[in-house]
């Protein structure tokens, strides 16, 4: 299955990996200059390896230097223990 | 394994660089992670941000993160290296095991004491000093050093070059966009609580309450003339300013409580 732009959220496919991370940066920038609010929906997330996780941050770092909020919400089991393992537990937003 | 139950807990300092073409070897850097975790209990975790380029420059074939975990476990450290052998060929990995000093300090905090709790109870630090620094409202950059983040001169080299502290820092990597944004919330916390407890007075009311309080003083001094001849007490006299005094004192309040609610 491919991302999915839809509005203003991109939603984060079922696998961010070594397989797809090129096109998924590809589509991040492309999402990041379209919008003021970067929000990224992980709740289909269920395959993230150290190179998804690297290019998450790589575009939250990115929005950072952008002045762009950054949020990512609706985070699967499987993306909260990565966040969790790695320390990054704090860039899921919890209510939204 | 049924013997490591009562073997003590010991805590160490893992740091993980992998190679940055790791891809090449197909190995995934999190089953690595994992494999740590599987060893013990992570009590903190550090990603090392610096290399990591921005989404715009990145080739995301290629791994930048390295990491710096503090473990908690009851394997030795030969143990450890032994099992972490296995990944010789996609990270290089250190491990040092820390002193029973450090130990108890780490067992306190896992406790669920606060670190400020811990220091107060060790004698290194008093409840007022806590208190002091909480209301403190600190720069960012103070928060930065005292975090031993960034240096001095490399703030002053920032505010030379007449850009943003934080956005030089991210540039650089020497702080991780997560990171800077705690330590901004934290500062605009404390501001807060700065604010919460700052009651702006009116120049005219606080003349007002001065003015009062002197009245005040004056009746408490015609009080204490009255009671000081024991053998003629005059009681008219002391009810009279006692009950100026009353009102005065009413009139403090009142004035008070304008104060405060027009703070709110």
């Amino acid at each position: 299955m491919s991302n999915i732009l839809e509005d203003s959220i991109y939603i984060l496919s079922e696998n961010v990996d070594a397989s797809n991370v090129e096109l998924v940066k590809h589509e991040l920038l492309n999402f990041i200059e379209k919008n003021n609010i970067v929000t990224l929906d992980g709740c289909i997330l269920e395959d993230i390896d150290g190179f998804g996780l690297q290019l998450l941050l790589s575009a939250h770092k990115y929005c950072f230097t952008k002045s762009k909020p950054f949020f990512l919400i609706g985070a699967s089991n499987k993306l909260r223990t990565v966040l969790e393992l790695t320390g990054f537990l704090d860039l899921i937003e919890e209510e939204y | 394994m049924g013997d490591k139950l009562y073997m003590p807990y010991r805590i160490y300092k893992v740091e993980v660089y992998f190679q940055n073409n790791i891809i090449k070897m197909g190995k995934d850097p999190l089953q690595l992670l994992f494999k740590i975790a599987e060893t013990g209990d992570i009590v903190e975790s550090n990603t090392n941000v610096s290399q990591l380029p921005l989404l715009n420059e990145i080739d995301p074939k290629y791994f930048y993160l390295s990491w710096t975990f503090l473990l908690r476990s009851k394997s030795e450290s030969r143990e450890l290296k032994d099992i972490f052998l296995q990944y010789k060929q996609i990270a290089k990995i250190s491990i040092e095991e820390y002193d029973e000093d450090y130990l108890t300090y780490v067992s306190d905090a896992m406790m669920g004491n606060k670190i400020g709790e811990v220091l107060i109870e060790k004698g290194l630090i008093d409840e007022e000093e806590i208190k002091t620094a909480l209301r403190e409202q600190k720069k960012l950059g103070e928060i930065l050093v005292d975090a031993g983040l960034i240096t001095r001169e490399q703030i002053e080299t920032a505010l030379h070059a007449q850009k943003k502290i934080g956005q030089i820092l991210i540039e650089s990597g020497k702080i991780a966009p997560n990171k800077l944004t705690a330590i901004i919330e934290q500062q605009r916390q404390i501001r807060q609580y700065k604010e919460m407890n700052t009651v702006k007075v009116d120049m005219n009311k606080l003349d007002k309450i001065m003015s009062l309080m002197n009245k005040l003083s004056s009746e408490n001094k015609e009080i204490e003339k009255a009671l000081s001849d024991k053998n003629n007490i005059e009681i008219d006299k002391i009810q009279e300013h006692a009950g100026k005094s009353e009102q005065f004192i009413a009139e403090i309040k009142k004035l008070i409580d304008k104060c405060r609610n027009a703070t709110d």
